[in-house]
């Protein structure tokens, strides 16, 4: 889309919005919009400006009746290439036909509750809520969009059925089950039929064991996609120990939309990880989680993947602090890092943002190397808005100097409506 | 209208200035507690009481008012979070129709960030939020919106990076390699093609 049909679309957009307000009965009316603007070189060092602009508004009714919910974003280069682009991500609406019993929805909406995993896609759905609300059972039918595929451009159709079930407990018992049909619009590329089956629960025994599992059954190629199981313990209430195990594949069917699994790998994966978390103070946080994979390389040769990292987040008064080393290793070689980031209130209406990231790594295909990034910001907030301003300096194998000069200014509010 | 009892017991209540410290989410959350509302549509139809909430009593004639004795220090039997929360946040079949989206009372920022859920803290949720989501997504969106999933999920800019850092460019590959599962969730092959053109 041309940069002015954006700006045409961004005025119809936010006057669709501003009525709401006046227009619709008691809720929450909520509105974000970041700008992003950058002055930077290329790695070709040829000056560029890039500009983002994103926006976002919802409405939700008090009642929960309804939901209005839109998301879309523009990006134009002045000074640099004349490239620009425009996407909707979301333009939606969900709606209670008969109060908590049937709700119908449409537009265009990404999120993983419908789907089998996350999917951007054009629908039509219809709920229905049973039980006081704790069984729901739907349906719904759809085009895909894939953002990555010539800007939304629609590769499949999708139609599918979901229900939800939660038992009545404080920590209730979630099930979960979905299936979708998916109809390619190219060629000689079969249909697929993905389903899934999803449970979770906590227990009130000691430790708080929190149970998780999903799994995706893909009907069509006769296996089984993923299956996770996690299981979060509670020790205390200041220590966490979380544990997942899981089994991935996805096979490649040589379109444009192949998954990226499929082009690295040739077989199964497991993976197993585990994390454990303490609170030392309800201001002082630290976790460290340990993760190893080993997938089908070749016909006959595995691969293994090991990570690592350690993290810290530590809050004392008008400051935020994170700290984290990481270190990946697998047959591609190793990485092996350390970043931290601090941003300090400054009164009630500033804040000073600084972080660095080091990254030593080790390559097959190249020497090893190391990465710089340092960034360092000011903001100040007015009500509703926020304006950071400030630079980055990045150091590299591209470019050994590479000075950015970056601004952001943030719109948030939400209205009430009583 | 039952505004009249307000008179009277406002002079009984000689102190609700008790309930809100400075850091307190109270006095946000109050601005948007409609007593009359509640009086009219909302008691009735639970069979609740005054004193449900309250430390005082309406006498049998209604219009009057028995103190009880800890009035003095609170106007609350229990403390406010459990008063909204026996209807607003619960389970319990009898008030289904209750409103129940935290973000009713909890709406600001700096509100939302005090609920703010145990398994979020610290950097390790972004590993591990997948699976609860896949498996519940629906809980989530008692406090969230979906913008705030799409800025990862979704969005793509190189100018403030959500996702990933500056330097992930020059060791996407190891990574990839070592955990090529994880790159599903956000992209197709496409993306890399754009710039990997030889693939
Ligand atoms: C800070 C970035 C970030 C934000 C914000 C974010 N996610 Fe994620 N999400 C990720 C990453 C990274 C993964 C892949 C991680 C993994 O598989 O371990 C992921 C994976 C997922 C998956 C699995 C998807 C699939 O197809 O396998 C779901 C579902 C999900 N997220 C839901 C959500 C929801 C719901 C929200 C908003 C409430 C959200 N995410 C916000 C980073 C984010
Ligand atoms: C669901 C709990 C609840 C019930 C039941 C309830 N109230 Fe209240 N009441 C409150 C809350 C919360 C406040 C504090 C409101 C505020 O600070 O704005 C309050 C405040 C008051 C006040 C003080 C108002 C002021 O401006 O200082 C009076 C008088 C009062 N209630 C009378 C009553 C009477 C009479 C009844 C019975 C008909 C009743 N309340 C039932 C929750 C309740
Ligand atoms: C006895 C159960 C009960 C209690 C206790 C209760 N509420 Fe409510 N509340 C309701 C019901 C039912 C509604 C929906 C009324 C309607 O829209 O018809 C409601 C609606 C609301 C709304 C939305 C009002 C609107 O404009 O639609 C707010 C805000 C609210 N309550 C705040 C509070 C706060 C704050 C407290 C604690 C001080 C509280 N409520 C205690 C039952 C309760
Ligand atoms: C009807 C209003 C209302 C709703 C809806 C509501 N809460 Fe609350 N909540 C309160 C009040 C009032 C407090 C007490 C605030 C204070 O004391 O500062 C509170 C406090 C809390 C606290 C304690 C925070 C602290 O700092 O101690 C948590 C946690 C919490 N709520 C979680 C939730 C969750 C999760 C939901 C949604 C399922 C929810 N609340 C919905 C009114 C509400
Ligand atoms: C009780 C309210 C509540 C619930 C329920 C909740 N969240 Fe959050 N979540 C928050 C708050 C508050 C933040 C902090 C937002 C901020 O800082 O802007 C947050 C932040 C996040 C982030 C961003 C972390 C980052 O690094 O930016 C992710 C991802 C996320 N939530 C995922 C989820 C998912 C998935 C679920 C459902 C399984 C969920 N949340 C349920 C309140 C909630
Ligand atoms: C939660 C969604 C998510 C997941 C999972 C994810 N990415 Fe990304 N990816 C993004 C977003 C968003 C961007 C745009 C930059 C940003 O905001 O971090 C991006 C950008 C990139 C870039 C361009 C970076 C640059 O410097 O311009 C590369 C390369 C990339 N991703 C590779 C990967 C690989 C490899 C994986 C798997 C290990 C992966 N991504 C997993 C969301 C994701
Ligand atoms: C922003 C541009 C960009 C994107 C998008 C991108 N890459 Fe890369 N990729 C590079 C660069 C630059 C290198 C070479 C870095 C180096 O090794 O110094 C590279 C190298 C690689 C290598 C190692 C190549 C080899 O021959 O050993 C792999 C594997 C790889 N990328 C996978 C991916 C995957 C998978 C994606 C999509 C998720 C992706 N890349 C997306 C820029 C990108």
């Amino acid at each position: 889309m041309q940069s002015r049909e954006a700006f045409i679309f961004t005025f119809l957009l936010i006057s669709c919005f501003l009525p709401w307000e006046v227009a619709l009965g008691q809720g929450l009316l909520t509105m974000e919009s970041e700008s992003l603007f950058s002055l930077r070189n290329n790695f070709d060092q040829e000056l560029e400006s890039p500009f983002y602009e994103f926006f976002g508004a919802n409405y939700k009714s008090n009642d929960q009746t309804l939901n209005l919910n839109s998301n879309f974003g523009f990006f134009v280069d002045p000074v640099g290439t004349s490239d620009n682009d425009f996407d909707l991500f979301q333009f939606n609406f969900q709606y209670d036909a008969i109060k908590d019993r049937i709700t119908v929805s449409g537009g265009r909406t990404s999120d993983p509750v419908r789907t089998v995993g996350w999917t951007t896609l054009d629908m039509v759905s219809l709920d229905m809520h049973f039980l006081e609300q704790r069984l729901t059972v739907g349906g719904f039918a759809g085009k895909e969009r894939l953002l990555d595929i010539g800007n939304f451009k629609n590769q499949a159709d999708l139609v599918g059925a979901h229900m939800n079930y939660r038992t009545q407990a404080i920590n209730p018992l979630h099930l979960s089950g979905k299936f979708q049909h998916k109809e390619f619009n190219i060629q000689d590329k079969r249909a697929e039929n993905l389903g899934s089956f999803g449970a979770n629960k906590t227990f009130e025994t000691s430790w708080s064991p929190e149970v998780l599992l999903a799994s995706r059954y893909n009907f069509s190629a006769r296996e089984a996609q993923k299956v996770e199981a996690g299981l979060d313990l509670y020790p205390t209430i200041k220590f966490i120990n979380r544990w997942r195990i899981m089994t991935y594949k996805t096979t490649a069917d040589y379109g444009i939309e192949d998954p990226i699994f499929s082009i690295i790998s040739r077989g199964r994966l497991n993976e197993v990880m585990g994390q454990v978390e303490n609170h030392w103070t309800p201001r002082f946080i630290s976790s460290l989680t340990l993760a190893y994979d080993d997938y089908l390389l070749q016909e006959t040769r595995r691969a293994e993947g090991y990570r690592g990292e350690f993290s810290l987040s530590y809050r004392p008064e008008l400051y935020k602090i994170n700290n984290k080393y990481y270190y990946f290793k697998s047959y591609g070689g190793y990485v092996l890092g350390g970043e931290i980031a601090l941003t300090r209130q400054i009164f009630d209406t500033n804040e000073v943002f600084v972080s660095e990231d080091i990254t030593y790594y080790d390559k097959i295909t190249s020497a090893k190397s190391m990465a710089y990034n340092t960034a360092l910001m000011f903001g100040h907030f007015w009500k509703n808005l926020k304006l950071q301003i400030g630079g980055e300096f990045n150091s590299n194998n591209s470019l050994t100097y590479d000075l950015r000069m970056l601004t952001k200014l943030t719109y948030f509010s939400q209205m009430e409506r009583n | 209208m039952k505004s009249y009892f307000f008179t009277i017991i406002t002079s009984l209540l000689i102190s609700t200035g008790t309930l809100a410290d400075s850091s307190s989410m109270l006095p946000s959350i109050m601005t948007k507690f409609d007593h009359q509302m509640h009086e009219e549509k909302v008691l009735p139809a639970f069979g609740i009481s005054c004193s449900t909430c309250h430390n005082f009593e309406l006498n049998a004639d209604q219009k009057t008012a028995k103190a009880n004795p800890n009035l003095a220090t609170s106007a609350f039997k229990m403390s406010v979070k459990e008063v909204c929360h026996q209807c607003h946040n619960t389970e319990a079949p009898q008030y289904r129709n209750v409103p129940k989206s935290c973000a009713i009372c909890h709406s600001d920022q700096a509100a939302m960030q005090k609920i703010k859920p145990k398994n979020h803290e610290n950097t390790a949720w972004k590993s591990t939020h997948a699976l609860n989501a896949e498996v519940a997504s629906n809980t989530c969106f008692n406090c969230h919106i979906t913008s705030q999933c799409v800025k990862c999920h979704v969005r793509r800019n190189d100018i403030e990076l959500k996702n990933h850092s500056r330097n992930f460019r020059f060791t996407h590959s190891v990574i990839a390699r070592a955990q090529p599962q994880k790159c599903d969730s956000c992209h197709v092959q496409t993306f890399c093609v754009r710039c990997h053109l030889g693939k």
